[in-house]
């Protein structure tokens, strides 16, 4: 099965070493994942802090090397693509960051950060087609053209900020989108406007997404499938239907209890902390294992 | 007086009601006009109940936070109203009154606990510097063995281990830390707490234990609570009544299973819908527009604007039922229905 991006057991260690004195930590503990060519899903890696999402989605991005295991781009491991490879690499994965006031440059209007990797990679003819593009894709994520360029990243909301980058994103044609919590920098209100737009890209236009999360509520939300990682460790991934409805490892439980519904009339908390925690230790991994 | 002294006294004068705040308001004088931050807002709540504030941001909730604690920093000030905690108006004392009112009558959980403790200065002598401020100054210092009880038991109460006393804020995870902040908070035995989202920076696990202490303890000391933040979710679990905060003003208010069974201001209802859950899958609804902004914004109904409608005059204040209010607007009453 032809896969855009894989993850073969990938596994990195930070710290340690020959003259270090700190301990060595395991961000990443040999996880495998892939993302489909034919069948692009939109796939949710979760996890609290310091579950190694991060250091995955990076690994994934090949902003980090693995220590050992390897990444896959179209079936070549990303250390050893060529330069013009990674460039269409570049453009093909497509990154959004959790803070999207980051990204920007705050001297700058936003059609920079549009136009700019337009140019660079050569997508339009034209002046005229670049602008067609922009606006494209501008109100493909629900934007309007004609109030959001122009103007300084400071005169947009955080949502429209972030809207823009997926915009950004979209305008490259990539056929991954890895969206790094995109949404929890911004209100609750207008979280579902930028997630509906990620999850529209997906249906609409065919890109995979890896949807790197620590809310399980969105998380079921837009995504087909499910990873959840506890301190670096995959410990239950498959179906997002059923790891949510029917979780079997005890961490997911333990995490799916905790979650605060919005629904007063069920509680949360039902499970002993100390009786799980102990159960999360020893229990082994559920669902998919490649 | 004493702790314990003090305590009886408290449940004596015991009213029922626990806080009553009406009319606040808060503004900030700027260059361009004044931002009414808080515009009249009233609601009471009775000793040992707890209540939600939430709202997007910039909708004035830690800005109200800030002034039932009288503090409300310069450019913003508290241009009117009353805050009444013991049938005393908090808004009346001078500064040093008000001063020991806190921690002792009303006490404050921060927001993000991490940059709230002192990072040179052991736990045990930050949970103690507050006591010593407001009793024990003077003569009647406490003893070292007083001290190492008080320090203990404060801890525990926040199932905290006797060693986190010697420890400094930076050896601590943030939710110790936040455990930390709820312990300083409630040391004093306060009448209100006031929580400004206090678990918003914690990994959900964590902030279910933390925020289940932080009952317990308020329960211990038939406090109110108020807490203020944007997880409708936490405040489902966790409150039993609501408040809904929109461009400065209470939109709505009522007890916590109600509104979310039949929310009656237009916003709190696309509030609630657009909250994702786990139990059905569905088609995601954002509020639309924007959060309205605060300048010069007119007396009528503020989500009328964000809608792209209009209503002029300063709309009222309405029962629904029994401790059920909103602000009720003909225009914008069945948006989204």
């Amino acid at each position: 099965m032809p896969s855009v991006l894989e993850a073969k057991n990938v596994t990195k260690v930070f710290g340690g070493g020959f003259l270090s004195r700190e301990e060595e930590n395991v961000a990443v503990n040999d996880i495998s994942m892939s993302l489909d060519q034919k069948n692009p899903k939109i796939i949710a890696v979760a996890g609290e802090s310091g579950s190694g999402k991060t250091t995955l989605a990076r690994l994934l991005l090949g902003i980090a090397s693995p220590t050992s295991g390897s990444v896959e781009y179209d079936g070549k491991d990303l250390t050893e693509i060529s330069r013009s490879e990674r460039r269409e690499f570049r453009r093909e994965v497509q990154p959004i960051f959790q803070d999207p006031y980051g990204s920007y440059n705050p001297f700058y209007k936003v059609d920079h950060v549009l136009f700019s990797p337009v140019n660079n990679f050569k997508m339009a003819e034209s002046r005229d087609e670049a602008v067609h593009m922009v606006n494209q894709a501008l109100e493909m994520v629900g934007l309007v053209p004609a109030e959001t360029l122009g103007r300084l990243p400071h005169q947009l909301s955080g949502g429209q900020r972030q809207r823009v980058m997926v915009a950004r994103a979209l305008l490259l044609k990539p056929r991954v989108i890895l969206a790094d919590e995109p949404v929890s920098a911004v209100d609750a209100s207008l979280r579902a406007t930028i997630l509906d737009a990620v999850s529209r890209l997906n249906k609409e236009l065919g890109i995979a997404v890896v949807y790197v999360t620590h809310d399980l509520t969105t998380a079921y939300q837009i995504s087909d499938e499910i990873m959840i990682l506890y301190k670096g460790n995959l410990v239950e991934a498959g179906d997002v239907e059923t790891v949510i409805k029917k979780p079997k490892h005890p961490y997911t439980q333990l995490l799916i209890d905790s979650i605060p519904e919005a629904d007063p009339n069920k509680k949360w908390g039902k499970l002993d902390m100390n009786k799980t925690q102990e159960k999360i230790v020893t229990a082994p991994s559920v669902g998919w294992r490649k | 007086m004493t702790t314990k002294q003090k305590a009886s006294s408290k449940s004596a004068s015991n009213s029922g009601i626990g806080i009553d705040v009406k009319d606040l308001k808060v503004h900030y004088d700027t260059p361009d006009g004044v931002v009414k931050a808080v515009d009249g807002v009233s609601f009471s709540l009775r000793q040992g109940e707890r209540m939600a504030l939430v709202g997007e941001s910039g909708s004035g909730k830690s800005t109200l936070a800030m002034a039932l604690m009288r503090l409300t920093r310069a450019p913003g000030r508290i241009a009117g109203g009353q805050v009444i905690v013991g049938g005393q108006d908090m808004l009346d004392l001078d500064e040093e009154e008000m001063r020991l009112q806190r921690l002792n009558e009303v006490a404050l959980v921060p927001q993000g606990a991490m940059n709230s403790l002192n990072p040179v200065m052991k736990i045990k002598n930050q949970l103690l510097d507050g006591l010593y401020d407001h009793q024990v100054r003077g003569d009647d210092k406490m003893s070292k063995e007083d001290q190492i009880q008080v320090v203990e038991k404060l801890l525990n109460a926040v199932d905290l281990a006797p060693g986190v006393a010697e420890m400094y804020p930076h050896e601590l995870s943030g939710g110790m830390k936040q455990r930390v902040a709820i312990a300083i908070a409630t040391s004093m035995q306060p009448r209100i707490i006031v929580a400004d989202e206090p678990t918003s920076a914690l990994d959900v696990v964590v902030q279910r234990n933390v925020m289940q202490t932080l009952g317990r303890l308020q329960e211990g000391l038939h406090a109110s609570i108020i807490l203020i933040g944007h997880d409708m979710g936490l405040v489902a679990q966790f409150s039993d009544h609501v408040g809904v905060m929109y461009a400065g003003r209470l939109v709505e208010v009522g007890p916590v299973k109600t509104v979310f069974k039949s929310p009656k201001h237009p916003y709190t209802r696309l509030l609630i819908k657009s909250l994702p859950t786990l139990s059905n899958k569905k088609e995601f609804v954002g509020i639309p527009g924007l959060p309205a902004t605060l300048l010069n914004l007119p007396e009528g109904c503020a989500f009328c604007l964000r809608i792209g409608k209009e209503t002029p005059t300063k709309i009222p204040w309405v029962k629904v039922e029994k401790d059920h209010f909103i602000q009720e607007c003909k225009t914008c009453a069945n948006y989204g229905n």
